[in-house]
């Protein structure tokens, strides 16, 4: 009992997390048409500014700052750089967002160091079937929870989310009736960036935050959104969720009846397993759970 | 020769065999290798793993040769069922993967602490090597892009349904040329170990290939003779920013400024100068208009 | 044969068809593109598919290449059924067909189209290509791509840009490009979609005439095409398609005159 409930609040955990960065990431996918490298970034940026911000203001204090920051970040990167280049061959747009990403990195090493700083929130725990279960952790699931259900039902149920979902897909479309479609994708954008900082941050807040973080989310991002299907924010979630609990299950396993003594999977080969699954995956079922098979019309 | 003057031309020498390399792949035939520098690294640690085993000097290089071609090989299996995109997020994946597994797996190359003592070969050997190889490999570059086996490449980049529709095998091409590739790349890498005698996984990072594609694409995908410029023109400017007046900065800030100043040239030159400095050339053949030739019944 | 019974009474081909369909079928989502369609084509013989937008020709052509698989249905090709036919397989067997959107390679030049298209070349195996005795051998190969490629290009118009770009050619010449590049690979059968979309007149008939030549020397032709005069000239069979059903099929002559497709055509110009 007490296995499964570690399972499920680690997994929860790290599917919201993750979920948050995914699900942003097929926002933009599907506004813009290709996988922008440099969104891991807007995480990292959430991660950092709420970590570093916790030291002066209190922790949620920071965390809207770093949400807010980064959505800002992104509008930039969207007028600055993606606009320019809409025209381009995806090749040249994906190379152009790689180069963002290390941009960011660098300007995030730049205040940050290189030193891998951890947040402790002093916040206590509550025993829960015996095992330790931190606030802080029930508090990042609870965001999950909220976050997630409002975006469902703001893009699904509502007119403002018909209007985002049809000027992602056609903006000429939506231009012609009479929708300002710039101002959508900029707010798309917002909204994007916003989302992964969330994550960022709340993924900052359980494990050391340092400059690599942002690559380091990498390939768990694509695992997520791949598994879920690309282009699909709600199958972003759904692979979140599966890889997360996936991993959780894996890296519990007691591989004692195999090798004969005790042996977990070591956590640094976590991305390892993340990218294991990613090629499985692509090789198996390319458009993932929720996105359409390419078949050509 | 002054030690300044040296190691910028060997660097130039090693980069110049990775643009090629990439150039072969991204330039010529259209693959977006976001891992370009997994072939780098694989040279360099087969020279590694072989010294730290007690195996003698030409198992590393012949090793890390075979290695090169085989992971190119490896890579080029996916390309046939994958979108352009996806295939570009599994060999980014491919890379860091290898990092990761050359940081974790202790016993291959000490982990994260690298490998120390390579045997050193004399400058003038290297030297030869590089010069060699780059002159022999642009040459039959140029002449590659001139034939039958040039023209499917370019086909392939810029139409890969057409190609097929002329029966011609995608997937065989790309394997051909990403074998290639890798050799090429590999042996970048084992020179790069003969020369600096140290190999850690930190030195085969996203920003090495970041830094190709800027040389490549700063010099003129798709032009043998301009992607060398762009290797040059890169590592002079690396080399000018360590002795101009940011000598104020210290050694971490540097490379950091450096980091930027490379992402942003590349981002600069996708939005502005796609082709690069020495646009790739058309192919034309002048008798054609000046002949005159029968005309048919 | 008229606008009553279309459906052939057998399922295997005639020893005289080089390519034979039965009863394909193709559905997009709700909507069906091909619906029990069955067609063959003589060896040598020039047939035509004609039917309004959206009548599921060029689907028809993807189901028979492979890059769409049909639901259900039978395609023979030369006698030989294909369970799962797929571009490169159609082309090394050939089967070459062109795109009614002209697909090319923009940063290569006529010429080099041409070039590249004719099969078996030395030049496309690195291990010849390496190799210094071969050299004469490719120098040759060469020679011949290019003699035949000035040729082509002579013949359909296009020697004054022979030497630019795919990427500036006008949409007529890129459909001539493309009829080039089918006839060099030596094709056996030929599914061109819209060839003389956008060329102006004299070229159509330059067309015409290689085509003819072609089937002549054996080749066989489907061809796709809303220019009737062409039509119901170059073909010996028509087929009219309207919303994914042989609506009627006969010799041109027949078709001409037949109701059912002069009303699927209502108020077109020929």
């Amino acid at each position: 009992m007490t296995t499964l409930v570690s399972i499920v609040v680690v997994g929860l955990v790290y599917a919201v997390q993750l979920g948050l960065i995914a699900l942003s990431f097929s926002i933009t996918y599907r506004a813009i048409g290709f996988a922008n490298f440099a969104h891991v970034q807007f995480a990292a940026v959430g991660a950092t500014v709420a970590v570093g911000l916790s030291f002066v203001v209190p922790i949620w204090l920071a965390v809207i700052v770093a949400v807010a920051v980064s959505g800002v970040i992104a509008v930039g990167s969207d007028l600055a750089i993606f606009r320019r280049i809409s025209n381009a061959s995806i090749g040249t747009k994906m190379i152009v967002s790689a180069g963002l990403l290390l941009l960011m990195q660098s300007a995030i090493q730049y205040f940050w160091g290189v030193n891998p700083r951890i947040y402790s929130s002093g916040i206590g725990t509550v025993t829960i079937a015996g095992v330790a279960v931190g606030y802080d952790q029930i508090a990042i699931i609870a965001i999950g929870v909220v976050v997630f259900a409002a975006f469902h039902q703001i893009i699904r149920n509502t007119a403002a989310g018909r209007l985002i979902r049809a000027t992602a897909d056609s903006p000429e479309l939506a231009e012609s009736r009479g929708v300002n479609s710039r101002l959508v994708v900029t707010l798309v954008w917002f909204l994007s960036g916003a989302l992964a900082a969330l994550g960022g941050a709340l993924l900052g807040i359980e494990i050391p935050v340092d400059p690599l973080f942002g690559q380091e989310i990498l390939i768990p991002m694509f695992a997520a959104t791949v598994i879920g299907g690309l282009g699909s924010p709600m199958g972003a979630i759904a692979g979140a969720l599966v890889l997360s609990f996936g991993q959780a299950i894996l890296l519990d396993v007691n591989f004692a009846g195999f090798l004969g003594r005790v042996w977990h999977v070591p956590s640094q080969y976590q991305t390892v397993l993340q990218f294991l699954l990613l090629i499985l995956v692509l090789a198996v079922r390319p458009w993932g759970l929720f996105g359409a098979s390419r078949e050509r019309a | 020769m002054n030690e300044v003057t040296q190691t910028t031309l060997i660097f130039i020498g090693i980069y110049g065999l990775l643009t090629v390399s990439l150039n072969l792949q991204y330039g010529l035939t259209g693959l977006l290798n976001f891992g370009q520098v997994v072939f780098f690294a694989i040279g360099g640690y087969a020279v590694a793993v072989c010294y730290a085993h007690g195996l003698p000097d030409w198992a590393g290089i012949v090793g890390g040769l075979a290695a090169g071609a085989a992971l190119g090989i490896l890579m080029a299996l996916p390309s046939r069922k994958l979108a352009e995109e996806f295939w570009a997020l599994l060999s980014l994946g491919v890379a860091a993967f290898f990092v990761i597994i050359a940081t974790n797996v202790s016993w291959l190359a000490n982990g994260s602490l690298g490998v120390y003592g390579i045997t050193l070969w004399p400058t003038s050997v290297i030297l030869i090597v590089l010069i060699g190889m780059l002159v022999l490999l642009t040459v039959a570059t140029e002449m590659l892009r001139r034939v039958q086996f040039g023209r499917v490449m370019r086909g392939i980049r810029d139409d890969p349904l057409l190609v097929q529709s002329l029966g011609r095998s995608v997937l065989l091409f790309r394997t051909e040329v990403l074998a290639a590739s890798g050799a090429i790349g590999a042996l970048g890498g084992i020179v790069y170990a003969h020369w600096i005698t140290y190999i850690s996984p930190d030195a085969f990072g996203l920003q090495v290939t970041l830094l190709i594609f800027t040389m490549v694409l700063l010099g003129g995908s798709g032009n043998s003779y301009g992607v060398l410029i762009g290797a040059v023109l890169m590592e002079l400017l690396s080399v000018g920013l360590q002795y101009l007046p940011f000598q104020a900065l210290n050694g971490g800030d540097l490379a950091l400024l450096q980091q930027a100043i490379y992402a942003i040239t590349l981002m600069v030159l996708l939005i502005f100068r796609r082709q690069g400095l020495v646009p790739e050339r058309t192919i034309t053949y002048p008798r054609v208009t000046r002949l005159r030739l029968r005309r048919p019944a | 044969m008229g606008q009553l019974a279309h459906r052939e009474d057998t399922t295997a081909p005639a020893p005289g068809d080089i390519l034979r369909t039965y009863g394909l079928a193709k559905s997009f989502g709700g909507v069906r593109a091909l619906d029990d369609v069955s067609i063959s084509v003589r060896i040598g013989g020039i047939t035509g598919i004609i039917g309004p937008n959206g009548s599921g020709k060029s689907t028809l052509f993807d189901v028979i290449t492979g890059i769409v698989r049909s639901d259900s249905g039978r395609i023979w090709f030369d006698g030989k059924y294909t369970a799962r036919p797929g571009l490169e397989e159609c082309a090394r067997n050939g089967l070459v067909r062109t795109f009614q959107v002209p697909r090319v390679a923009a940063s290569m030049t006529v010429l080099e189209h041409f070039m590249m298209a004719p099969p078996h070349g030395p030049g496309e195996s690195p291990l010849q290509l390496f190799a210094p005795w071969r050299y004469r051998r490719l120098a040759a190969d060469e020679r011949r791509r290019l003699a035949a490629a000035m040729s082509m290009a002579e013949t359909l118009g296009l020697r004054a840009v022979a030497n630019q770009r795919a990427s500036s050619l006008s949409g007529g010449q890129l459909k001539l490009l493309s009829i080039g590049i089918a006839l060099m690979m030596k094709p056996r059968l030929l599914l061109l979609d819209e060839p003389v979309a956008g060329v102006n007149a004299s070229m159509i008939e330059v067309v015409m005439r290689l085509l003819r030549k072609a089937c002549a020397e054996g080749v066989s032709v489907l061809v796709i095409e809303h220019n009737m005069s062409v039509m119901w000239e170059l073909c010996e069979r028509v087929y009219a398609l309207h919303a994914g059903r042989v609506i009627a099929d006969g010799s041109a002559a027949e078709m001409q005159t037949n109701r059912l497709v002069i009303d699927a055509y209502l108020g077109r110009a020929t």
